[in-house]
């Protein structure tokens, strides 16, 4: 039996932390992933490329079906939407839709990626202040479910419908004080002041518009649930006061989306994945705000929600490659890697978490991480303490799967492969690697 | 005008020739006409009882009782064997025409009343009226002194000369001579006593319009006979006496009236004839010692006597009856019984009452059924606990070392059925995992009375989270509290059961959950009236409007039918074109489509989550008839894949020598089966703003082979319009049924 050599590691000095163990205990091992739903980062990468962002499907049937049994076993009728940017590769949509959730869509392009995805016109929701002449003659006949945002969109959507003779399938954004802040009052009409109500009274009497449902979205990372209860409890007053006013019932109430992932927002104390609050403290705070509201229990709507990141976040990785160790002028440690802002927009919001694809040593030092863009601001960690890797390494980002593959840039260099690791366990590129023909299909010269 | 004069022709028809049919309890014409026939065998006979039956009738109808009983009969069988029995009894004369009408109108009155006392016990009042009033006529025979007894019955061949000639007389000749053994003979002079009548042949026409009308009734009056005339052997009574007592007749009926009429034939309850029918002869043999006394005939008092007895004691049956089902509907024919609810029992509203839904929301798993391992055992064995669990099959999160750690700890807790609250057990704390309390045993409990013998019971709830009080009325579906950890209960679950009375501790019984729907492999199975097992998964269907509004049959909506035909054959062909159906509801308040152009009937039933075609009566195959079997049973919810199967009626979907060998063996055996299968494909949405789309496979076997199968793709639009595709492997048919605007 011969002995291994043991690797080289640079000497690292470290300050003494003196002192008792703390309440967690003894340092442990740093965390490292070695393979995704049983496949080597080593031989993703060898195979697709580095960068890599992968996806797993099975983490995303998981988190869906945890969602839905939170909802579903609090109120009689649940509906999940898949809200298209936060991901909208064609490859993970259909597996949300295949699992039986509808669209939400915010634009005429993700409209008609919806469509082109097969997904019935009936079962999308269109948000967003933005929609043109254009996209709502596409949502009237698709007879999607078009929620207006403002009072031009609502004059607008007369228009349109008397002009095409058609109906129109239509909800409102309602923005409230559920005591968030900020108060996203950007977006739909104010309950607190009348406004909503004032925009119910006009489509209630428009002759071609038909409510369906109420909408709200109260904003984003909503850490405490209570704002949810409270939104909830705001629109069952508007739904009742519908009732009282022209005996009719809605169809349903959009609870929006807004749940936290579990990723760490920069600059909080504590671990995301230990703050969070579960889909089950979610549901239960609008669940109960719903039943125990002044509805019927037989008239009560049905729920939708528009949550993306919280199920999307956890099922996405990018792999990437150490480019260069570097010291600082200050002696502090960094390093390059082949992945940068260009690629992780969420980097921005959160303390993403890195990790290695090998146990490596359990020394680690204050670190900040590099992308590869000649450009100051791509920093995809500000300190993070890190064991020395050497160029070469392949490391993991974890929960990159919200966002990022949608507002990632393409920006000095092409955007990498993206694959999808089925629930069978087979890798499939869902999206393949730029190359100069595909910048320079869009583009023309001026002929001289 | 024209039409109404006709009508009541045909009605006055029906009254008349369905009571003598009623006699075997049936309203078939053909054994009507063989009946009336032989009741004329003796003109006085049959002319007394034709007077009696429009004597009764004509009461009946100027006196404005049921016109639904009268034209089934119901009013005049009674007045039809007193009038037979009194005219065979005195020689024709004015005054005994005047004897037969006033018994008639005794009797008559007798029906009313024991139709309104017997009644209130769900009871059939049978031949009593007839009793009372025969008896009444016979006590005063003695001092009748200006009526002449009849010297028929003497004279055999000259009266039956007087009938049909030399050919009578030869034929009963041939019969007396041929059928030689008692057994038989007896047999069917006991059936020719049913009318009085005394000759062979009279027997044997009745054995012949019997088997006409139902095998079942002729093989059950055989197997009457036969088991009372062994017993008579066995006792050693003398049973030549069945030969002029007639008395024969009251094992025949009892046989007919409780093995398949009054409830669904079956072994069971041929076996329960054969235990029976002893203590009718018994009954027969010391009546008779009885009523010698008087030098009167008990008649078919052991008859009534043994059926109204034991109707009455079925009746009283706490627990839900698996065996021996009194009809639920009289179909009037017990094949058609037995078909009907062969198939399924459960699909009728009469086997059970109240519907009950899961009482919570979302998917549930069964961690102990009925006869459980843990505590669901001797008179508590009825019971369900059902819990959460996760994809991975965990009914917690974390270590699962707290209450708040299992995913229905805290969830809501609905009433199953709408209901009264009638106890609340809301102060019992929470117990920390793996700890029970013995001491409140149930927990926090709230027990909700649904009939006067129906109550659930929901146990080991949250503390202080019962949201209702003791006398509150719940809806079905309503929030009543929140599923915890109190009383004997280690780890959190729902305890759910069903008991007969208000109090907490009472003893289980055995009652279903009305539509659930069964998490199976890629997809779900619609289960009906049934007991979910251990193991299961289980949610409520939820409902989709358009299902809803498209299956609300409500009284007066027309659909207007327009069928298209691809075929070779003209069989089918031919039934191209329009058509109209309307929706009606009759006096017993079911509904049914009526088709104009053919008069066809399908008889339906809505219990709010299920549609259910009940009944077809008309012409096959015929549009009506496709959307009968297309439409069999669809629930008004929804879920994608699920799956809903059902049996379908033999006699609606065989015909010819195959059914009518089925027909004899049918309570032994069903070798025919008519399997019916539906898949919802696509769904419509939770809005219920899409077209609902599904498949239904009608596959008919014998002894397990396919014979053939009819395939049809159905979809329901949101304006409650059908479109039916239907292949067989004759013909593609294509029916559009769409709503008749009010305009």
């Amino acid at each position: 039996m011969t002995m291994e050599k043991s690797t080289y590691e640079k000497p690292v000095i470290n300050k003494i932390t003196a002192g008792v163990p703390s309440k967690f205990g003894l340092p442990v091992k740093p965390k490292y992933i070695a393979a995704i739903d049983g496949i080597a980062v080593s031989a993703l990468i060898e195979k697709y490329g580095s960068p890599l962002f992968v996806f797993s499907e099975k983490t995303i049937k998981t988190t869906y079906a945890d969602a839905r049994r939170a909802f579903e076993t609090r109120y009689p009728k649940v509906q999940f939407a898949w809200s298209y940017k936060t991901n909208y590769l064609d490859a993970i949509c259909s597996v949300f839709h295949d699992e039986g959730a509808w669209a939400e869509v915010v634009s005429g392009f993700e409209f008609e990626k919806a469509l082109a995805l097969g997904v019935n016109g009936s079962q999308i929701l269109f948000n967003g202040p933005e929609k043109s002449v254009e996209d709502l003659t596409l949502a009237i006949n698709h007879n999607a479910c078009i929620h207006i945002d403002h009072f031009d969109e609502l004059y607008l959507l007369i228009e349109l419908t008397r002009k095409l003779d058609k109906t129109a399938r239509v909800a409102i954004r309602v923005n409230m004080d559920t005591g968030i802040y900020p108060m996203w009052d950007r977006f739909g009409f104010n309950y607190e002041n009348g406004e909503a109500w004032n925009a119910i009274n006009r489509i209630m009497l428009a002759e071609k518009l038909d409510l369906t449902g109420l909408h709200t979205h109260i904003g984003t990372y909503i850490m405490a649930t209570t704002a949810y209860a409270v939104a909830a409890a705001k629109l069952a007053n508007l739904y009742m006061a519908i009732h009282r006013k022209f005996n009719y019932w809605l169809k349903y109430l959009d609870l929006g989306g807004g749940f936290a992932s579990k990723n760490t927002l920069k600059g909080s104390y504590m671990p995301g994945s230990e703050t969070c609050p579960s889909f089950d403290e979610y549901a239960e705070a609008i669940s109960n705000a719903l039943i125990s509201s002044e509805i019927p229990h037989e008239n009560l709507p049905a729920l939708f929600l528009e949550t993306g990141r919280a199920l999307i976040d956890d099922a996405g990785y990018l792999l990437t490659t150490v480019l260069a160790n570097k010291r600082l002028s200050t002696g502090r440690r960094s390093m390059v890697i082949d992945a940068g802002v260009n690629l992780l927009f969420t980097s921005f919001w959160y303390n993403l978490g890195v990790y290695t694809s090998n146990p490596g040593s359990d020394q680690v030092e204050e670190t900040t991480i590099y992308g590869p863009l000649c450009m100051n601001i791509d920093v995809v960690r500000d300190a993070i303490n890190f064991p020395h890797v050497k160029t070469g390494d392949q490391l993991v980002i974890e929960r990159v799967g919200a966002y990022n593959v949608t507002q990632w840039m393409q920006f000095i260099t092409y955007r990498p492969n993206v694959v999808l690791i089925t629930s069978n366990g087979n890798a499939h590129v869902i999206r393949r690697k730029e190359n100069l023909e595909t910048i320079k299909k869009q583009e023309s010269k001026i002929e001289k | 005008m024209h039409m109404t004069d006709a009508l009541r022709g045909r009605d006055i028809m029906h009254s008349i020739l369905n009571s003598y049919s009623q006699v075997f309890f049936s309203t078939s014409k053909t054994l009507a006409v063989f009946l009336m026939g032989i009741s004329f065998f003796d003109y006085g006979a049959g002319i007394g009882g034709l007077v009696a039956v429009l004597v009764a009738n004509l009461l009946a109808w100027q006196m404005g009782y049921n016109s639904w009983f009268l034209r089934s009969g119901l009013y005049g069988f009674n007045a039809l064997l007193v009038g037979l029995g009194v005219g065979l009894f005195y020689q024709p004369s004015l005054q005994v025409y005047v004897l037969i009408i006033v018994s008639a109108l005794t009797c008559f009155f007798l029906t009313i009343v024991f139709q309104g006392v017997l009644g209130k016990y769900g009871l059939p009042f049978l031949s009593v009226p007839f009793l009372l009033t025969i008896w009444i006529v016979a006590l005063s025979a003695g001092s009748l002194s200006a009526l002449n007894l009849s010297e028929r019955g003497i004279f055999v061949y000259n009266e039956l000369y007087s009938i049909g000639g030399t050919f009578f007389v030869d034929l009963y000749d041939f019969l007396e001579k041929g059928i030689s053994s008692t057994f038989i003979r007896i047999y069917f002079r006991s059936l020719a006593a049913i009318f009085f009548q005394t000759h062979l042949l009279a027997g044997i026409i009745i054995a012949l319009g019997l088997l006409i009308y139902s095998r079942i009734t002729f093989v059950l009056s055989m197997l009457g006979y036969a088991v009372a005339y062994l017993f008579y052997w066995l006792a050693g009574i003398e049973f030549d006496s069945l030969g002029y007592t007639f008395i024969g007749f009251n094992y025949i009926l009892t046989a007919i009236a409780l093995g398949g009429y009054y409830l669904v034939p079956g072994r069971v309850s041929f076996g329960w004839i054969i235990l029976l029918l002893p203590a009718v002869v018994l009954i027969t043999t010391s009546t008779q010692q009885l009523f010698q006394m008087f030098r009167i005939s008990p008649y078919s008092l052991p008859f009534n006597a043994i059926v109204l007895m034991f109707l009455y004691a079925l009746k009283l049956r706490e627990q839900r009856s698996r065996y021996l089902i009194e009809t639920p509907v009289q179909l009037g024919e017990p094949e058609k019984n037995l078909y009907l609810y062969s198939g399924n029992m459960n699909r009728f509203p009469a086997a059970y009452p109240v519907s009950a839904a899961l009482p919570f929301f979302g998917e549930w798993t069964v961690s102990q059924g009925h006869n459980g391992d843990f505590t669901h055992k001797g008179a508590w064995r009825q019971a369900w606990d059902f819990v959460i669990n996760d994809s991975g099959g965990q009914q917690f999160k974390n270590e699962g070392d707290f209450a708040d750690d299992y995913y229905c700890f805290g969830k809501a807790v609905l009433a199953p059925a709408d209901g009264t609250v009638a106890e609340v057990i809301n102060s019992i704390t929470d117990n920390a995992i793996g700890d029970v309390n013995t001491k409140d045993n149930w927990g926090n409990t709230v027990i909700l009375k649904h009939n006067d013998f129906l109550y659930s019971k929901l146990s080991h709830l949250k503390y202080h989270s019962v949201e209702v009080k003791p006398g509150d009325l719940v809806k079905k579906g309503q929030l009543i509290a929140r599923c915890g950890n109190s009383g004997r209960s280690p780890y959190p679950h729902l305890h759910f059961q069903f008991q007969t009375n208000p109090y907490v501790g009472s003893v289980t019984t055995d009652y279903p959950f009305g539509h659930y729907l069964l998490h199976e492999k890629g997809g779900y199975s619609l289960q009906s009236f049934d007991f979910p097992k251990k193991g299961q998964v289980l949610v409520n269907p939820s409902k989709n409007e358009v299902l809803k509004k498209a299956l609300h049959f409500i009284p007066g909506r027309q659909i207007l039918v327009s069928v298209k035909v691809e075929s070779e054959k003209d069989k089918w062909k031919k039934l191209e074109g329009d058509y109209k159906w309307v929706t009606e509801t009759d006096v017993y308040n079911t509904t049914f489509l009526k088709c104009l152009q053919t008069g066809a009937l399908a008889y339906l039933y809505n219990q709010g989550d299920m549609h259910f075609f009940t009944n077809f009566q008309g012409k096959k195959p015929s549009p009506l008839f496709w959307l009968y079997f297309t439409l069999f049973k669809v629930p008004l919810g929804f879920q994608a894949n699920s799956r809903i199967n059902d049996i379908l009626p033999v006699h609606l979907l065989y015909g010819g020598v195959l059914k009518i060998f089925q027909d004899f063996v049918a309570p032994l055996y069903l070798f025919l089966k008519a399997e019916y299968q539906l898949v919802m494909k696509q769904t419509g949405d939770v809005l219920s703003s899409d077209k609902v789309q599904f498949e239904t496979v009608v596959s008919r076997k014998a002894a397990g082979r396919t014979i053939d199968v009819t395939k049809s793709l159905v979809y329901i639009f949101p304006d409650g319009t059908f479109e039916i595709n239907l292949e067989t492997d004759k013909a593609k048919i294509r029916m559009i049924c769409k709503n008749e605007s009010e305009s």
